[in-house]
């Protein structure tokens, strides 16, 4: 029974936490899951519609992009972000809702930057 | 009210072009107030009130909507493509811009109020002038809006809206003959509420009242929103949302 109310509770803020984007549908994106990529920042792009990390990640040993879509520059500077927050190089844990067809992709929930903080 | 306000324009009218006819060509509204409603207003709330999938609210469909926004929400369930225009950056139209998470000012003059979406950079403006609708009004995104002072609450009736624009992402349909009915308050001193009430005979079985409330932030300022300059998610020519990667590649499996 606890099992089943921790879920529902995962479930509602994982819905919650996906209300924010304004810009398109999200159903790409699988917002009742999380995974968590580490990385090397290639890019970060701080644009609109929305704000963009390329995350380089090592997979079986291959080098593999990740596209991770955050929110606009607008919503995100209002929650502290700058265009500063990623820097080619860093290295980082970026907590995400995945493609759901498994694509390199997904929608950003949170991070651990390099300077240890939480994003 | 129209009627107090025509009569007030006039008169107003008549002591401009007595005071200094040559020089007055705007007409002011003698002795009239406005309330306060400077600032920038946070509408990040916005989703939570008035969109179908939030459950808070959800309007009573006809038979044919009801039918039709099943389909979608099948296809949207079975992950087939459901077109959403505002991914490729086309306006969403009232009333979804006004549900939008992005905040928004009021500019009030005496013949108008503006309101300034910081969504897509939005404006709309509603004319508080007497006017009324347009006889051969041609749909477009945000229509038509006339309103007037009721006190200090703002009535807002917006008409000729587009019946190609959704209510909201979760892909909810109107008709053309959609007419929008706002009512706009300060509710403290800091706190602002829009009462919507959608009026379409062919898609809701009754009039759907949802209520935004809003939040005032001085030390805010409306930012750019310019859609085009790195737009990932466009659609596909079958109707899906696409992923890009940064080389402008989908990277989805299926397009």
């Amino acid at each position: 029974m606890k099992t089943t109310t921790q879920l529902t509770l995962g479930l509602a803020l994982a819905v919650f936490a996906g209300t924010a984007f304004g810009h398109h549908s999200f159903a790409m994106f699988d917002s009742e899951k999380e995974v968590v990529v580490e990385g090397t920042v290639r890019e970060f792009q701080w644009t609109n519609p929305h704000s963009w990390i390329q995350l380089v990640v090592t997979e079986a040993g291959q080098p593999v992009e990740y596209s991770i879509e955050a929110d606009s520059p607008n919503i995100l500077s209002r929650r502290g972000w700058s265009k500063a927050s990623f820097a080619p190089g860093d290295r980082v844990k970026i907590t995400i809702h995945p493609m759901k067809d498994g694509s390199k992709g997904g929608s950003y929930v949170t991070a651990v930057l390099a300077n240890g903080k939480t994003l | 009210m129209g009627r107090v306000l025509l009569i007030s324009l006039v008169a107003s009218l008549c002591l401009a072009s007595l005071g200094h006819a040559a020089t007055s060509s705007k007409p002011a509204i003698a002795g009239r107030t406005y309330p306060d409603w400077s600032g920038v207003w946070d509408n990040s709330e916005g989703f939570r009130y008035a969109v179908p999938g939030s459950k808070q609210n959800p309007p009573i469909l006809t038979p044919e909507y009801a039918a039709r926004y099943k389909a979608v929400q099948d296809a949207a369930a079975e992950g087939r493509p459901v077109s959403d225009p505002t991914a490729n950056c086309v306006w969403p139209g009232v009333p979804r811009v006004l549900v939008t998470p992005y905040p928004l000012e009021y500019l009030i003059q005496p013949d108008r109020v503006t309101v300034v979406h910081e969504y897509q950079s939005q404006v709309r403006r509603i004319w508080t002038d007497g006017r009324g609708h347009p006889e051969d009004l041609e749909p477009g995104f945000n229509g038509h809006s006339i309103g007037h002072w009721e006190g200090d609450t703002l009535v807002v009736e917006t008409v000729g809206l587009r019946e190609d624009t959704k209510i909201d992402r979760s892909g909810l349909a109107h008709s053309g003959q959609l007419k929008v009915l706002e009512r706009i308050r300060l509710t403290g001193p800091d706190t602002l509420e829009d009462q919507i009430t959608m009026i379409d005979p062919l898609a809701y079985a009754q009039p759907w009242v949802s209520t935004l409330k809003l939040t005032r932030h001085r030390d805010w300022q409306i930012l750019e929103y310019v859609c085009a300059e790195n737009n990932r998610n466009p659609v596909s020519s079958s109707g899906k949302t696409l992923t890009l990667d940064a080389q402008g590649k989908p990277i989805d499996k299926e397009q």
